[in-house]
């Protein structure tokens, strides 16, 4: 009898929880990235126009750059607001890191459909810039500072920002910062102290900031498009317009890979020079699964493997840090504050370094913040200061079939999503924190990609397959585009909270007779269930505000929020865009406010493994 | 076929290839206090870990009460484990936490409190019953984790380094109260710990382990007063060794020469002949100062090189002719005379008290 149970116990076959994602990952994810690339070479024999029409002319080469300059002005400037910030939060106090983590999260969970049009707001003909020069006769015609390059750069480092200052955070956090200290106490100066001691401790940060900033901004479609004007076309609206517009699938198709290779490429090229791979280590046996090459693979395989390994676990610290940095779940998501902050910080308190802080704080809330008043406005146009005062825009979505259905059919997708997305990854999870084989950190590596590539191919490649099987414009085509994005997220923090969870609590609970599936759920889940909340939080969130996919995907009977606000946006710029966007603001804010209390009472009960030891 | 009530047979545990249980086999009477007892890395936590099921040996088998538990699931094997850091479950009350192993066993809710409050009162934690693990101090969650483990009245107890974390005072004190409830239910321990002040205190019989290999299984006197091996002389207690060549052996003594002129009589072994090199430990406490011991036959002249002391009593390090070290400990009685660095010290031990290791 005893031999039976051996087998029993050796075979272990958890594995086979990891077979519900990967399958779902590979139809309806790698399947169409293969298709979009069998696309974009055949017509229908085998052809590279495709490739060399946008690889050698000028009128694409221009877009290209368009591309690569926006990025790099976009990550000076995040990189620029970002450190004072991030250098701010990870010297304050905890009461007052606790509050200005707020001031950062609240915006980066706010859609950023909602942003982008927030700066149309403050920057257009009449918005707040414009009326407050001519009010102080500084101007005598508007401005003009909207859809145009210095409108998108703006909204865009506005909208990226707090990806730079959680990546920055991220490794400030491990520094100890009473080297400062003890440089002052040799007798450097403060500015020989900054340079020579925090500078050189916080550049791994820096380069993981960077890149990571300059990745998204090249593949971001959604502001520029809002926001720029004809001059400031980058590589994903091109892909857009080929697509919907002009229904060019072979052009469509092939400039969305050469963005795919184009963005891996550049990681690649940049982690050669940050060493991003030795900066991240979040999931140590993952990743060096992953790392590891295959008998007989030579040096390329292991060096595309490292960089390819450094991106994903990028990714993957940037999704834990801002869900540790959006509850302060360092407990549960296991990033601890590893080091004692400067005793003596406060003492050396620097006025400019404050006022520099509250002006960028400032620059990160306000436009979130002034969506309110404008959306209390009785005039017809968006004006400043907002004319007289009415609930008119709020009436009249109340009354609005149509917004009314978008808001249902959003919650419904997000709800589905999340639910799915929450199934899915929590059995990844398990497997992932539980056990092991050959090829594991592949599979791990796999369901994170979507968390790099950007959005825009993930679109059209979906497009392409859905609308031959007739999927289009309907409630699964939208959960099922949605839940691509949404799993990574889920399984990257679940995975986390479980390899964080105190193993001995399970034994323990064998010991005590409870079965493995009985100890799993009585013991372990309940434990790590805040980490679930939030990485249902996440889920929810991204499907509720994703707008790429859901305009690809959906159709005038398959309209989601973001999807109608962006067409709103695009079409007539009404107050009521305001009101919508107000009462977005305000759900977030509650949703994150109620996280907040949920796991105050959580910490209160989990304290006992800090306390005691 | 198994001689204890607990009987190890040849269990073996590699980690990628390199052995960290080596062929252990040992027994334990029903209700016997054994302790294994080792540094860091020595195998004695894997050992334990595969008594409870959470690890399994690679070679061996492990019989419980006349049955192969080998490979027992650890739920079915009915023995109690106590953890390092207690892992009391956080989500859960006292109560609860206790109520754990019987609800598991469906046991009825009447029958429950009953056995949960008996628990707690043994533990002297009546009415802690609805606080939660994190609203108890390290002494009180320990005895949560005892409380727990013993209230389904396992086979067997198993404790790993139960009370690591505590500090001594409280250590001290939950070293007996464990002693005391184990006495009480008499159930059969296992307990792990790296502190031989611990293992001496608490075990009937102590097993020091040592790169996974068992140096010898003992009463705590039978270790201290005849460790069979160096290794054991030098973690159970303190001890000097004196190095020499063998010159005489008879069959009531044999002599050693330490150096010139500078001879110690020692009671032989069975192994020792003429010319061989052997060591003696001498145990601090029995080197005395000449005049106290009138009647030792080993005597001779240290030189104070250093003094360690702790309150209780003092420690002289003391240089002997040709160049060796001997620990002497002298109880800080009224009336000690105090020795100072550099002090040429007349010592004597009796023939009994060196050993040959």
């Amino acid at each position: 009898m005893a031999k039976t149970v051996t087998l029993e116990r050796r075979r272990d076959l958890r594995w086979v929880l990891l077979l519900p994602i990967t399958l779902f990952l590979a139809v309806f994810y790698a399947v169409p990235l293969l298709r979009m690339l069998e696309l974009s070479l055949f017509d229908p024999d085998f052809t590279l126009k495709n490739y060399i029409a946008p690889l050698t002319s000028p009128v694409y080469a221009r877009i290209l750059w368009n591309t690569v300059w926006l990025g790099i002005v976009v990550t000076s400037g995040c990189l620029l607001l970002g450190y004072p910030v991030a250098f701010l939060l990870a010297t304050s106090a905890a009461r007052t890191r606790h509050f200005l983590m707020i001031a950062v999260v609240l915006p980066y969970f706010t859609s950023i459909l909602v942003r982008s049009y927030a700066w149309l707001v403050i920057l257009g003909r009449h918005g707040l810039v414009n009326e407050a020069l001519s009010a102080l006769k500084m101007t005598s015609q508007p401005l003009k500072i909207i859809y145009n390059t210095p409108g998108v750069v703006i909204s865009m480092i506005h909208i990226l920002l707090p990806v730079m200052i959680f990546a920055l955070y991220s490794v400030m956090q491990g520094v100890d910062w009473r080297l400062g200290n003890i440089s002052s106490s040799l007798g450097a100066t403060r500015t020989h102290t900054f340079f020579r001691v925090y500078l050189p401790l916080s550049l791994p940060g820096i380069g993981a900031g960077c890149v990571l900033v300059f990745i998204f901004s090249v593949g971001f479609y959604v502001t520029p498009a809002l926001v720029g004007g004809l001059q400031d076309t980058i590589l994903p609206m091109l892909i857009a317009t080929q697509i919907n517009e002009l229904l060019n699938w072979g052009l469509g198709s092939a400039l969305a890979i050469i963005l795919l290779v184009f963005t891996l490429v550049l990681f690649l090229a940049l982690n050669r020079v940050f060493r991003l791979d030795q900066i991240w280590s979040v999931n140590h046996a993952a990743a060096a699964a992953a790392t590891r090459s295959p008998p007989g693979g030579g040096l390329v395989f292991r060096m595309v493997g490292t960089a390819f390994s450094a991106l994903l676990r990028g990714a993957e610290a940037i999704v834990l840090m801002i869900g540790s940095g959006a509850s302060h779940f360092g407990r549960i998501v296991h990033i601890p504050r590893r080091t004692p902050r400067p005793h003596s910080l406060e003492g050396q308190s620097n006025t400019a370094f404050y006022v520099c802080n509250g002006l960028i704080l400032f620059f990160l809330l306000a436009p979130i913040v002034l969506i309110v008043p404008v959306s209390f406005t009785s005039s017809l146009y968006l004006q400043f200061p907002p004319q007289g005062f009415s609930l008119r825009w709020y009436q009249e979505l109340w009354d609005s079939p149509v917004w009314l259905n978008a808001t249902y059919l959003s919650v419904r997708v997000a709800l589905t999503t999340m639910t799915l997305a929450v199934v899915l990854g929590t059995l990844a999870g398990v497997a992932f924190s539980r056990t092991t084989f050959r090829g594991i950190g592949y599979v791990y590596a796999f369901i994170l990609t979507p968390l790099i590539v950007p959005v825009i191919v993930i679109a059209v490649a979906l497009y392409a397959l859905f609308s031959q099987i007739g999927l289009i414009g309907t409630f699964w085509a939208l959960v099922l585009g949605h839940l691509i994005g949404a799993c990574p997220l889920v399984t990257v923090l679940v995975t986390a909270a479980l390899r964080g969870f105190d193993l001995k609590l399970e034994q323990a609970a064998l010991s005590l007779g409870a079965s493995p599936l009985r100890a799993f759920l009585q013991i372990t889940l309940p434990i790590t269930a805040p980490a679930i909340v939030v990485a249902a939080f996440f889920a929810f969130m991204y499907s509720f505000d994703e707008v790429v996919i859901a305009s690809f995907l959906g159709s005038i009977n398959a309209e989601t929020l973001p999807k109608k606000m962006w067409e709103g946006v695009r079409l007539e710029i009404k107050p009521h865009l305001a009101a919508i966007s107000s009462l977005l603001v305000g759900f977030t804010a509650l949703v994150l406010v109620f996280i907040e209390l949920a796991q105050r009472r959580q910490r209160s009960v989990i304290h006992q493994e800090g306390g005691s030891v | 076929m198994t001689a204890g009530f607990l009987s190890l047979r040849n269990v073996v545990k590699a980690y990628n290839g390199s052995r960290v249980v080596d062929d252990v086999s040992m027994d334990i009477g029903r209700s016997e206090f054994v302790t294994l007892l080792g540094g860091s890395g020595s195998g004695k936590t894997t050992t334990l870990m595969m008594i409870a099921g959470f690890t399994l040996p690679e070679a061996g088998s492990i019989y419980l009460d006349g049955q192969d538990i080998t490979f027992l699931p650890p739920s079915q094997r009915n023995v109690g484990v106590v953890f390092q850091n207690y892992s009391l479950f956080p989500h859960m009350s006292v109560f609860e936490n206790v109520a754990y192993p019987l609800r598991v066993r469906r046991m009825r809710s009447i029958e429950i409190t009953e056995r949960v409050r008996a628990a707690l009162d043994l533990v002297q934690l009546t009415g802690y019953d609805e606080r939660l693990p994190s609203q108890l101090s390290g002494g009180q969650q320990q005895r949560v984790a005892f409380a727990r483990a013993v209230v389904f009245e396992p086979r067997l107890l198993l404790m790993d380094e139960p009370l690591g974390a505590l500090d001594k005072k409280l250590r001290d004190h939950l070293q007996l109260e464990i002693l005391r409830f184990q006495k009480k239910l008499k159930v059969a321990v296992v307990y792990v710990t790296h502190d031989q002040n611990e293992a001496l205190t608490m075990s009937d019989r102590i097993a020091i382990v040592h790169r996974g290999r068992l140096e010898q299984v003992g009463t705590p006197r039978e270790l201290y007063h005849r460790p069979k091996t160096r290794f054991v002389a030098d973690f159970v207690g303190e001890a000097s060794f004196v190095e020499g060549v063998v010159c005489e052996v008879n069959s009531s003594s044999a002599t050693l020469q330490v150096a010139e002129g500078f001879i110690v009589t020692f009671l032989p072994s069975t192994s020792v002949t003429p010319g061989n090199v052997i060591s003696l430990m001498v145990r601090p406490e029995v080197v005395r100062p000449a005049n106290d011991l009138p009647n030792a036959e080993n005597r001779v002249t240290g030189v104070v090189q250093d003094i360690v002391y702790t309150g209780e009593y003092t420690k002289y390090k003391l240089l002997l002719p040709g160049g060796q070290m001997l620990l002497m400990k002298q109880a800080s009685n009224h009336g000690t005379i105090e020795f100072n660095v550099g002090d040429a010290v007349p010592i004597a031990w009796s023939v009994k008290d060196g050993r040959h290791v």
